[in-house]
């Protein structure tokens, strides 16, 4: 299902107000939309546990949602902090599994899509510290590799990475 | 086995939107408490028994009252976040507010230095101690409400928690400090606020869960 802000925001105030048929068609709906919107910047392999994360902060804090607002920058906003905070952790994924679904978010809402997506957060990075997160942490390169590929020695990479991953953290809401 | 979907859809339990009036109300009540604890323990500034408040009182008030409201709000917009979300009315009101300490730093240059009778005030013990613990008292309330949202920045809005019930305190014990002078607030009151902010973005972040 592609639903609408419209949709979405009035499928959460039915249930912020106890509706389990509407919460449920939210959730799958919330589901469909995080998996685009993580679309190649997260592994295959770690896009369903990323989904999950999402979901079950969407559950816990569905009070935080203000029923005056739109629903798609709420969401984004858990979305993105969910997606640093995994940054944060150490994984490696193979570089040639990573989604290639753009085109649907585009067709989607392309205003909304690209006010809350990723790419809008990663652009207050350096290109150092791009490089260095894009590689690392979404291509699944070692720090070597990395250092090897983008000419900065392997403390850089690290310090780039720590420096990026804390900007976009302080970032999320724009 | 039942989907991570329909388990959660099975645990689903009304809830109210989160709302910044039961926040507003328990601040504006300690706040108001706060203030009648300190005229009665401590008396009211002399101006104001008489009717006759001085202008540097008012103006500390609007102040303290600005960057309050300003750091609240955006404490209140920290706990439902918004990818867009513009909330940089603090900023304003702290630049507003540093006049103080920058007011004192130029006198103290064309002075000489700060008068021994300022640092050494007796009443600059209790304005910091009414700040520091005073916002301690405010902003438990905030932080248990906190915890119900869903904040994305925990260090910024520690801070703001902290601006937000140190401003606020200060507020209160205003009411009573005999002091009326821009060095006196650009010292100490900033400190106290600045001391606030501090135990907020040590205390705040620590009760604020995913």
């Amino acid at each position: 299902m592609k639903a609408d802000d419209g949709t979405l925001r009035r499928l959460m105030v039915a249930a912020q107000a106890g509706d389990k048929r509407a919460y449920a068609v939210l959730l799958e709906a919330c589901g469909d939309w995080l998996r685009r919107y993580y679309a190649q910047k997260i592994a295959v392999e770690a896009v369903d546990g990323l989904v999950q994360d999402v979901l079950l902060s969407i559950h816990r804090k569905r009070a935080s949602y203000d029923p005056t607002r739109a629903f798609l920058p709420w969401l984004a906003a858990i979305a993105r902090y969910r997606w640093i905070d995994r940054l944060r952790k150490d994984y490696r994924h193979a570089a040639d599994e990573l989604h290639d679904d753009t085109a649907s978010v585009a067709a989607e809402d392309e205003a909304v899509a690209a006010a809350v997506s990723l790419e809008r957060l990663m652009a207050h990075l350096s290109d150092k510290q791009n490089d260095a997160i894009q590689l690392v942490k979404i291509e699944g390169l070692s720090i070597r590799e990395a250092a090897k590929r983008t000419g900065q020695s392997e403390s850089a990479v690290k310090v780039n990475i720590h420096r990026g991953v804390k900007k976009m953290a302080a970032l999320i809401e724009e | 086995m039942p989907t991570l979907i329909e388990s959660l859809v099975d645990e689903l339990e009304p809830v109210d939107p989160l709302r910044p009036t039961r926040p507003a109300t328990t601040m504006a009540a300690l706040t108001a408490i706060l203030a009648i604890g300190t005229v009665m323990t401590l008396g009211l500034r002399d101006d104001l028994a008489a009717g006759e408040p001085q202008a540097i009182f008012l103006l500390r008030s609007g102040v303290l009252g600005l960057i309050g409201a300003a750091t609240f709000a955006a404490v209140v917009s920290a706990a439902r976040p918004g990818v867009g979300k513009h909330h940089d009315g603090w900023k304003w009101a702290l630049g507003f507010g540093a006049i103080f300490p920058l007011s004192m730093g130029v006198l103290a240059i064309v002075d000489g230095g700060i008068s021994r009778a300022i640092i050494e005030a007796p009443s600059a013990r209790m304005c910091v101690a009414v700040g520091l613990l005073g916002g301690m008292v405010l902003g438990a309330p905030l932080t248990a409400w906190l915890r119900g949202g869903a904040v994305v920045d925990a260090e910024r809005t520690g801070w703001l928690v902290g601006f937000a019930s140190g401003a606020f305190a200060l507020l209160a014990y205003n009411i009573h400090c005999p002091s009326s002078t821009i060095t006196y607030i650009g010292l100490w009151y900033s400190s106290a606020l600045g001391m606030a902010a501090i135990a907020g973005r040590l205390i705040v972040p620590r009760f604020l869960r995913w």
